[in-house]
Formats: structure tokens, sequence, C-alpha cells
């Protein structure tokens, strides 16, 4: 069933799916463009000066990082589950996320009032997602075994602590609802041209890295014994894989913050299609991940433009972390319940 | 295995709760001076007493603080307490409201009637709340059920608490209006700011009532520690007496919910302290241990939620992650928090 | 003694959810007495067990409480008549072997009432009978599997009902502490006028303590009769599908069933 054809077909249906995404979230907002207008203005050939202002100069950031974000995310968690032998693991739930998130607000309150830190910013979150990381798996380990179980309960522990510290910082600059709930849960409201620069170099180094690390990623998938018996010298190995889906995390989370679930749900949902194999797993877990957060965030979208609640005049806008929340949980306990059988 | 201090004499036993009682008192003066204006401890007397002080320091401390006061020790008392009667009768030492989904239906439901202008009388707040925690705490029963280990249940509360909290955020980010920061604090991790005697009326009756009948009912506690089956054998109808105390720990903790938000932590760590001081699993020691100790927890909590930023308040639930959560990652560590029994 | 059976089952049918475990099963005990069930694994054992104690509801038929029908008990009027010990129950950490024995008297406290000196007295001589006097105070969790077997018995006697359901209490412990539990099991019949029913996977050991044996097979009673008369070679082929040979121990005279393969090589 998973022979190389279906594979194929299966990447270009989840490819075509991340497209038709995309278009119509450009074309979703307080007014609404439908796809061939979209698709003009895209290619630049639109007549419409409205249009091609609002698509390109005001919804493409926005689309594009929700491209690379869950491209990232969806990496990072596969990689992330190869390395810690954990069909749970993924950045939210491993003390990655929230370990980079509070180096970022240390960091920006540090530098209150300085020239804007703009490029150095990942490389702190990056910081913090391995001493997150790091943390977590320290803490959960007993006599130098993991629990899958205990490793995620340890990074609840762990991400409320670093969230609590993140709060506190962010109460003390006093920063509005929208920018806690940014980092703290992550969204995609309001980001412009200035984030999708922040994060492409990430993602352009980012990405190619881990899809070219399947091979090793498929030998650490066995035992200790018949990796070393195949000659992959396996803490470095290990190491490296960590250190590249802290890297992914780290552009994701420091554009788009705290995002859970995607790392989850992605590399779940390809290993239950296309089985085990990381030369299929890695693409088809980013892709995936593009494809969960462009219909998430196209759900936070519609909600905010149009509440089903009657509201006041002033709206923080529904972070697209608090969407997946929802749709993700009910995966996670599925999970839970199939890890122990 | 919790390294239990071996039979601890009589006199060692009186030195703690001296120590607890005097630990009590300090945080009490701390926690009436502390805050925007300081009061010194030595007025404190005076100005109770409305014989000293000028006008705003009277204000201050005989309608704010005072109410406030109490309030920390009720919430701390009723969640140690009703950690402690979770742990007890589902045989889960991860067992507690923040875990069980029981906070967290139980804010969804305050958030709820509060977003959406529900005319629901202020009287009635904890019994909404209550409602909401039992829906909480069902669904996540209903989704454990047959859980092998007490992590797996635990961790599927956590999802379940994840999946309520994305709901909460959206209803705020959607429909808040002003203070929206306040609100996301409030119902995501608890806070004790600006209460007056109008939120003691509305809790006492319930603490009060709830905390003796988990008292008097101590004894069935101690056998449905028991197999289930021996426990009915001995002629307790297990199931009912489960489900009474259930709804005792769901009202104790939906009353606290209903006016300080889900403050988390505190019913997990506490019984886990109260077992370190309290030789054996006797529920009718146990359960006053956890509730004093619960409430000098909160109480510690609350004085630091006032001084971390002075001369601002932060909420108190970042305050209780903060000293509880390391505690917990540490007896996890060191003892397992009698897991593996 | 008189002579209403303390506990009889009469035409019993019971079962989990959609599954029917017992089916129209008849048996009742004479007072003093051990019985053995035994019978293949998923016959319905334990479920004898469960359906004496009101721990499962009966389906048809009814359970007779020394003559009463069961279901006009009180829960607390059942413990004071029978008490169940499952197969390997689990206790908190840390709880001492004397607190555990004295849980064994909540059928006459209730929630409130006190324990009282009839009730000190008894939970003294439940230790006493099994030799725990001196690990009274000692965690549960700190004793030998048969040290703690024991315990769980003596929470049993501590409860003062006549009858005692045991379901296999000498599985997980070594041989040694089988004999000892056994042991201690046939002196409280024999000292107190108990009647027992275990549940017991080894043959050698049902046909040794036990005066009747009650063969299970899909929820029925294929044999049911002293020892010699039920322990046959036919009877372990049919029912348990293994070749035995049956000896005679010439000291206690009582027989030995030795199962010696499937039969089929």
């Amino acid at each position: 069933m998973t022979s190389a054809r279906s594979f194929a077909a299966l990447t270009l249906l989840a490819g075509v799916a991340a497209a038709a995404l995309f278009i119509l979230h450009l074309g979703l907002g307080t007014v609404w463009i439908p796809p061939d207008r979209v698709i003009l203005a895209l290619a630049d050939r639109s007549t419409d000066p409205t249009d091609l202002s609002i698509v390109r100069e005001l919804r493409l950031p926005r689309a594009i990082l929700g491209l690379l974000v869950g491209c990232m995310l969806g990496l990072s968690g596969a990689l992330l589950q190869v390395v810690m032998r954990n069909r749970l693991a993924e950045p939210g739930l491993t003390g990655v996320s929230t370990g980079g998130i509070l180096a970022a607000v240390l960091f920006l309150a540090g530098t209150w009032g300085l020239p804007p830190p703009g490029r150095f910013l990942p490389f702190v979150v990056l910081l913090g997602a391995l001493a997150g990381g790091i943390l977590v798996l320290f803490a959960s380990s007993t006599r130098g075994r993991i629990d899958p179980l205990r490793l995620v309960l340890t990074a609840v522990i762990v991400n409320a602590i670093f969230g609590s510290l993140t709060s506190i910082v962010m109460l003390r600059s006093q920063q509005a609802l929208g920018s806690i709930l940014s980092w703290l849960i992550g969204s995609l409201n309001g980001r412009v041209w200035d984030d999708v620069w922040l994060a492409l170099p990430w993602a352009a180094v980012g990405i190619p890295a881990g899809l070219l690390a399947a091979r090793p990623a498929n030998v650490l998938q066995l035992d200790d014994e018949s990796g070393r018996a195949l000659g992959l010298p396996l803490q470095p190995a290990r190491i490296a894989l960590f250190g590249l889906a802290a890297v992914l995390a780290a552009g994701a989370v420091s554009v788009a913050g705290a995002i859970a679930f995607v790392g989850l749900m992605a590399p779940n949902a390809a290993r239950a299609i296309v089985g085990a194999d990381a030369r299929r797993v890695l693409p088809l877990s980013a892709l995936i991940g593009c494809v969960l957060l462009l219909a998430a965030d196209l759900v936070a979208q519609s909600l905010s433009i149009k509440p089903p609640i009657p509201s006041s005049s002033y709206r923080v806008g529904l972070p697209v972390g608090a969407v997946l929340a929802v749709f993700g949980a009910p995966l996670l306990i599925i999970l839970i319940r199939r890890s122990i059988r | 295995m919790i390294t239990v201090p071996s039979a601890a004499p009589g006199w060692s036993r009186v030195i703690v709760a001296v120590a607890i009682v005097a630990a009590l008192a300090a945080l009490a003066v701390a926690h009436l001076s502390t805050g925007e204006p300081m009061v010194a401890p030595g007025q404190l007397t005076g100005i109770l007493m409305g014989e000293s002080g000028d006008r705003i320091d009277q204000l201050v401390v005989r309608e704010l603080r005072v109410p406030r006061l109490i309030l920390a020790l009720f919430s701390g008392a009723a969640l140690g307490l009703s950690g402690a009667i979770l742990q007890f009768v589902l045989r889960n030492p991860l067992a507690s409201p923040e875990l069980l989904g029981v906070s967290a239906g139980a804010s969804l439901a305050m958030a709820a009637i509060l977003l959406l202008n529900a005319p629901v009388l202020f009287a009635l707040h904890p019994v909404v709340a209550l409602a909401g925690g039992l829906g909480g705490g069902l669904i996540v029963l209903a989704a454990s059920r047959g859980a092998r280990t007490p992590v797996e249940a635990a961790l599927i509360g956590v999802a379940v608490a994840a999946l309520l909290q994305g709901v909460i955020l959206a209803m705020i980010s959607l429909a808040a209006s002003s203070g929206a920061v306040q609100l996301y604090f409030l119902y995501t991790v608890g806070n004790l700011s600006n209460r007056t005697w109008d939120h003691v009326r509305l809790v006492w009756p319930w603490v009060i009532a709830g905390i003796p009948a988990a008292f008097l009912l101590a004894r069935g506690a101690n056998v449905l520690q028991l197999h289930e089956d021996v426990a009915s054998s001995l002629g307790l109808q297990a199931r009912r007496m489960r489900l009474v105390f259930i709804a005792l720990a769901a009202l104790l903790v939906g009353s606290i919910v209903a006016v300080a938000g889900p403050i988390a932590w505190v019913g997990l760590l506490t019984p886990h302290i109260a077992r370190l001081i309290v030789r054996g699993p006797d529920a009718r020691i146990l359960f006053p241990a956890a509730t004093v100790i619960g409430a000098l927890l909160l109480l510690a909590s609350d004085v630091l939620s006032k001084v971390v930023l002075y001369p601002r308040e932060i909420p108190v639930g970042l305050c209780t992650t903060l000293l509880a959560a390391p505690m917990i990652l540490l007896l996890l560590r060191r003892s397992n928090l009698g897991l593996n029994r | 003694m008189n002579d209403v059976e303390p506990l009889r089952l009469a035409q019993v049918s019971a079962g989990y959810g959609q599954r029917m475990v017992l089916d129209g099963l008849d048996m009742g005990l004479r007072q003093g007495t051990i019985t053995a069930i035994v019978g293949p694994n998923g016959s319905g054992k334990s479920t004898v067990i469960r359906a004496m104690a009101r721990l499962l509801p009966t389906r048809s038929g009814v359970v007779l409480l020394d003559g009463r029908d069961i279901r006009s008990f009180g829960s607390r009027g059942i413990a004071r008549l029978v008490s169940v010990l499952p197969q390997s129950p689990s206790s908190p950490p840390g709880l001492t072997v004397r607190e555990l024995v004295e849980l064994g008297r909540f059928p006459h406290t209730g929630l409130f009432g006190r324990v009282g000196v009839e009730g000190a007295r008894a939970v003294e001589s439940a230790l006493t009978l099994t030799g725990l006097s001196d690990f009274a105070e000692r965690p549960l969790d700190e004793l030998s599997g048969g040290e703690r077997q024991r315990a769980w018995i003596a929470l049993a006697l501590a409860q003062g009902a006549g009858t005692l359901l045991l379901d296999e209490p000498t599985t997980f412990l070594d041989v040694r502490h089988q004999f000892e539990v056994l042991d201690l099991i046939a002196s409280l019949c024999a000292s107190r006028g108990m009647t027992v029913v275990m549940v017991l996977h080894d043959l050698v050991h049902a046909a040794n303590y036990a005066g009747r044996v009650v063969v299970m097979d899909s929820g029925r009673i294929v044999a049911d009769g002293a020892p010699s008369t039920v322990l046959t070679a036919e009877l372990m082929r049919t029912v348990f599908g293994v070749a035995a040979k049956i000896f005679t121990n010439p000291e206690s005279g009582r027989s030995i069933c030795l199962p010696i393969g499937t039969g089929r090589s």
C-alpha cells in the first residue's frame, strides 16, 4: 500500500491541499477576495490596485508564515519523535517551545529601549529551546531510562513554570493581551513582511537539513544494538537531530510563539498513512504541518472577523494556538491511550 | 517510594504543629502589611481596631486585605483538601483538581457566564462553577476509563484541560472588552486581586460546610484506598462513596474557582507534603494536615504575588506555579510521588 | 451447630456486560468446612466468589445468606457475615499492618462509630492468630509476600465474619509461604469453625487442604465431592486437557494428582 507511487500521490495531494488553503487564506479577511483574483494579484497581473496591495502587502506575509511555521513545526515534531523514541514528543510537549519563548521575552525585556534586536532573536530562542528540552529530558529520566508518558508529564510541569515566568516578565512591561497570547499560545495575528524575513533563513537552512536527516533518523528508530551494528555513531547523531529539531522550532517560535499540537499531529498522521520510514514520514510531516496550520489559522481568522459571540469593538483576535489546542487535544488523548497498549 | 519519617514521637509532632501555626501567623501579618500602601506590622492591630492609621490605610486593610487574606486561606485549604480527597479515592497520587479537568471545567463555566453575559445571580456563581467542574472531571474520568497507570490518567486530564483552556482563550480573545489581560489571567491561572467581603460572603458557606464534611467521611476514604472489591466486601458502598467524595472535591474547588480562578499545583503538591510530615496514609489525619498546609502554601504564594513586581500585584496563580511546580518536579524525581507502588 | 447453610447459591447466573459467566449454578456450603474451587482459566471461579458476596449482582437465581436472600441485607450486614479476599489486593504505600487490620472493623463501626473495646480485642486476636503481633507497626509494603497475605487474612478475621472467601490466596507466593498461608486457613477453620471457600490453581493444595473440591468448567459445576472421588485421571483429561497420574499419599491418605503433560505426545 505504501509503494513509491502512492507516496508520490499522497505528497502531491498534501501539496495541492496546502496550495489551495494558501490561496483561500489570502482571500480571507474583512474584504473577501475570490481565488481567481488572488492568483492574478499574486502573479502581479491584477488590474485592481486594492487587490494588489491587500494580497501582496497585508495578507501574503501571514500566509507565507503559516506555510513556513507549519512546515518547521511538523518537521521538528517528527525529528523529536525519532530522537526521543516517543510518539508524544513535539516542541510544545518537551519544554522546547516554552523554553524558547521564555528566553525571547527575557531578551526583549533586557534590551528594552535599545535598537531592535531583530535578527538575533531566533538565536536567543534557540538557546532557550535547547535549555528547555534538555531540562525536561534530564528531569524525566530515571536511571538513564525515560518513560514516554513521564516525559510529557514533566514537560507539562516545566511548561507551567516557564509560562509563569514568561507571564511575569510580560506583566512587568505591561504588555497587551494580544502580545502575551502571541508568545504563550502562539498566533499569526498581525504578522508583517519583517517577520517573514526573520524566519526565512531558519526555514531555508532547517527544512532541507531536516529532510536530509532521514537516513540517520531511520537508523535511530531501530534499537541501539542494531544501530551501532550499522555503523552510525548513535549519540552524536541523536544530538545532531535534536539540535536540528530545536533549530526548526526556534525559527517557528520566534515569529509565531509557542504553538503546540502541530508537531504532534503532523508526524502521527504521516506515520499512520505511510508507515515508519523516515524518508517518507519527514517530508509528509512537513507538508501536513503546513496544511494543519493554514487550516487552523483560517478558522482563527474567520472567527475573528465574524465572532459567533456578541462582542465589543475592542478585540484581541483569536490566536491560532487556541484553535489547535481544541483540535489537537482529542488526538493527544487517543495517542496516550494507545501508547500503553 | 516516599520516605516516611519513622514513627514521629509526640514531641516532634508538637514542634511541627507549632511551626505551622507560627508560619501561618507570620504570613498573615506579612499579607496584611504588604502591598500599596505598605503598613508597618506594628500598626496593624490599631488599624484593624479602627483606632490608628489614616483613612486610606484603614480602608485598604479592613475592606481589601482582610477579605483577601480570608480568601487566600479558604482557597489554599479547599484546594489542598480536594487534592488529598481525589488522591485517596481515585488511588492516584497525581489526582488533583488541575490534572483532572475539574479546575479547567469550573473556569470555563465562569468565563462563559461572564463573557456571554449570561443572566446568572452572583450568589449562584459557585453552583455554575461546580457544574463546570463536575463536567470537566467527568469528561476526564470517562476518557481515562481503564487507564493502566496514574500518569496515563493524569495526562488525559492535561489534554482535556488544554482543550477547555483553548475554548476559554477563544472566548476571551473574541469577546473581552477592556481588561482582557486581567480576564485572561483570572480564568487561566487564577487571581486574588481586588477581592472584597462580597467574595468572602459568596464562598464561606461552601468552604465551611465542605471541609468538615470531608473530615467526617475520612474513614470512608481510608477504606476506599483499598481494592474496590475489598472496600465493598467491608460493607462500604464503594461506588457511591467515591462519587460523594468527588462531588465534595468539586464543590470545594468550584467555589474557589468562582472567586479566584483555577489556581494550579497547590492541590497536587499539598497532599504529598502532608505525607512527608504525617506518618502513614490515614485520611483522618491527612485530610486536616492537607487543609492546613494548603492554606499555608497559598498564603505564602499570595504574599509573593504582592512583592514580586512591587508596587504592582501579579496573579497569585503565577506564584503558586513558581512555588509548587518545582517542588513537584523534585518529588517526582526523588521519591516518584509514590507512583510505583 | 445449626442446620442452616451459611451460604447457598440457587440456580445462580451472573456475568459482566453481555457476557454470561455463571450458568445456573447450584452450590451450598456446610458450616466449618473448607471448599476448594478449581477449574481452567475463565471457567468462572472468581465470579462465583464475587457472586457469593454480592460484589456482582446475579442475573437470575438467588444467593441465600444464613437462609435469607442476600439482596435483603445491607452492605454492612453482609460484611459482618462474609469476608472476601480478592486476588493480589494492593494497599496504599505506608499503611501499617495494624491500620489495615483495623479497617476490618468497618462493618461494625461504619463511617462514624468508634472501634471500641470489642473491636480492639478483635484486632488484637486477628493479629495474634496470624502471627503478626510483632509486625503490627510495620508498613505493609515492607513485608514479604507471605506476611502480607497473612495481614490481609487478619483483616478478614477482624471483620468477625463466619465465612471467608479467598481468591487464589497462594498466587505469587513461594512454596513455603504457600504452605504457611494454607496451614493458617486450615487452623482457623478447625479452631473457629469458620467456613472457607478458596479458589485454587494448585490441585495438590486443593486435595491436601480441602474436604470438598468443586470443579468448574465454562460456568458450570462438572464435579463436586471429596478430593479422592473428584480428582480422577478422566476428569483431568476432559476438563483440564492434561494427562495425569493419581497417587495416594501414604502418610495422610489423601490423594495427589500429578499432571504429566498435555497427553498429545
